[in-house]
């Protein structure tokens, strides 16, 4: 029984040790629908921009204890490479992942997007990055996204120039499998 | 003692082991997502039209998220709505269509609206303006150099405007700036540093501190008698600065607006733009916030709500200004490649539309300068750079006479200006 109870600890050592150390990077919550992203993407509008961090409370102030930096809010908005709630802080992956490493779709043509896809850049010789998500698109043919700005500007629903991602060599990127409802 | 230590480790050893297996799985099991239910965002309107001429049909795209009973695209003209049923393309887009017979001429508004069980969501109103007469052209490509009337370069000495960059965000620029035709000088808002900088093509002639100290400040316009507005939408607020002080008002209304929303000044009302609309909304009128009517009415002191005195719509190859001057004039103006965006249009002191217009040449895209001349209908497109190495609110600025573009490398902005040539 007791050589029995031990197995089942070792068990679980070794699943908590895989799961936690080697996290999937293709792994993406596969219940979470565009609709209910799209529902946590506004959530988290107008809350406050912290590096390295992803977390919120979704009360439009700038919490003491909340901040997402542009590659958190990304990943908690998609879900990868699992839903979290609003005040976990679990920030997995950086632009660097989203830009270079991800297994997701890749799209070939950079003039058009659709809801929630990312955008994703890098500057500064590769040293930094910034990414954030379509949304729509305007009349005058900019898009509105939503981003973690940066710390002057928050978590923000904003209008970008296509002109001016293509110039920064942006890529636009999907989760897979995903649906509208 | 030898036998209560054994006990002791028998017994800790798996139930230490227990909890750091307890602790490792826990948050790879992770949190529960919510179930699903009818969604709470509305609709999004797809590239809304602003304008159309007259005797055209009015078709409106949304994309639409969940399970809807139905979609509808329902018009309000003068009080009175009707409502048109919307198709399924696919990948939660829908799209519906007004007769030409509906539309009829003026100005109407419309929104989507998507019906749930025990749900009904309506997206934000989009308005249409059919304009009187509508010229077309293609743009006389010219190139200029523009004359440069200030640069300064980027760090953290006095002389030079602030920039701060995030590991993990966008490198945040000067946001926006004004030109003084009088005092020869543009006034740069320097947002990292928290102030006005005063320069001309000599460098810095003066700065003027915020006094809020606020890094967060995107815009700012001429305001009355020298004075100019700064925009702060994470603090609510907009801040006149005059030579006899500052002075703000709070609680404007700006706080969830876009990021990066532009303002407007005309007869004592502070307008800021709407992206969706293609128009401005008065936020302050006389010193006091405006209703809840008045941000949604058109305005009838001088700053037209209804195309915002001017704006863009894209479509295909070419870009459609809409210029309100008395009647609703139309200017289609035509390129040779795919036009990706109108990121910016204003108007000079002179009664010219400026633009800057990207366009897709297979894999980069290209920028140009583009004016049009009401008078004589004609256009002219001159090269520029596609973006400055960072974020701001506006690059183009229109002057008494032609425009003022910031342009930029990673160690300096420039402020050169185009236009003023005799027509």
């Amino acid at each position: 029984m007791k050589r029995l109870l031990n197995t089942c600890i070792a068990g679980l050592m070794l699943l908590g040790l895989t799961a936690g150390i080697s996290r999937p990077a293709q792994a993406y919550s596969t219940t979470w629908t565009k609709a209910q992203a799209l529902d946590y993407a506004t959530d988290g509008l107008w809350e406050k921009y912290v590096f390295g961090r992803a977390q919120f409370r979704n009360n439009n102030t700038w919490d003491s204890d909340e901040g997402m930096d542009c590659s958190g809010y990304a990943a908690k908005v998609w879900a990868v490479d699992r839903y979290t709630y609003p005040m976990t802080n679990y920030h997995p992956y950086s632009t660097s992942s989203f830009y270079y490493g991800f297994p997701y779709e890749v799209f070939k043509d950079r003039t058009t997007a659709q809801l929630l896809n990312a955008w994703t850049y890098r500057y500064d010789n590769n040293t930094k990055g910034h990414m954030g998500l379509f949304i729509s698109k305007n009349a005058d043919g900019t898009w509105k996204v939503y981003e973690a700005r940066d710390s002057s500007s928050g978590v923000i629903s904003a209008s970008r120039s296509i002109s001016s991602l293509i110039s920064r060599n942006y890529r636009r990127t999907d989760r897979k499998d995903w649906y509208y409802s | 003692m030898f036998r209560r230590r054994r006990k002791l480790t028998r017994s800790a050893v798996p139930l230490g082991a227990l909890i750091v297996s307890a602790l490792l799985v826990l948050p790879a099991i992770g949190d529960s997502p919510p179930s699903a239910s009818p969604p709470k965002t509305p609709p999004q309107l797809f590239a809304p039209p602003l304008f159309s001429a007259s005797g055209q049909a009015l078709t409106v795209t949304a994309v639409v998220t969940g399970q809807p009973k139905a979609v509808r695209l329902v018009v309000e003209r003068a009080g009175e709505t009707t409502s048109y049923p919307m198709e399924a393309d696919g990948d939660g887009v829908y799209s519906g269509t007004v007769p030409a017979s509906d539309v009829g001429s003026g100005e109407l508004s419309y929104a989507v609206s998507a019906e749930y069980d025990r749900r009904t969501n309506t997206s934000q109103a989009g308005r249409l303006v059919v304009l009187d007469a509508i010229e077309a052209s293609s743009p006389k490509q010219v190139s200029r150099a523009g004359e440069v009337v200030a640069e300064l370069g980027l760090g953290s000495g006095t002389d030079e405007l602030g920039v701060s960059d995030n590991t993990e965000g966008a490198r945040q620029l000067p946001a926006s700036f004004v030109v003084d035709d009088a005092a020869g000088v543009v006034r740069i808002l320097d947002t990292v540093k928290a102030r006005l900088v005063d320069a001309d093509s000599h460098g810095v002639r003066s700065t003027t501190k915020l006094a809020n100290g606020s890094t967060t400040a995107t815009d700012v316009v001429r305001g009355r008698d020298g004075a100019v507005l700064v925009l702060d939408q994470v603090r609510d607020e907009v801040v006149e600065v005059s030579s006899r002080g500052q002075r703000a008002v709070s609680g404007v209304g700006a706080r969830t607006r876009d990021g990066g929303s532009r303002l407007a000044f005309r007869s004592d009302t502070i307008f800021v733009s709407d992206a969706v609309q293609g128009r401005f909304v008065p936020l302050v009128t006389k010193g006091r916030k405006t209703t809840a009517d008045e941000r949604s009415a058109r305005s009838s002191d001088g700053l037209p709500t209804s195309i915002g005195a001017v704006a863009a719509q894209v479509d295909g190859n070419s870009v459609l200004f809409g210029l309100d001057a008395g009647t609703n004039s139309g200017f289609r103006v035509t390129f040779a490649d795919q036009v990706l965006d109108a990121a910016e249009v204003t108007v000079d002191g002179a009664g010219r539309i400026w633009s800057l217009v990207g366009v897709y040449r297979e894999p980069n895209a290209a920028m140009s300068l583009v004016s049009v001349d009401p008078e004589t209908g004609t256009s002219e497109a001159t090269p520029v750079g596609v973006s400055v190495p960072g974020d701001v609110t506006r690059r183009l600025v229109a002057a008494a006479d032609g425009v003022v573009l910031m342009e930029g490398t990673e160690q300096s902005l420039r402020f050169v200006r185009f236009g003023g040539e005799a027509r």
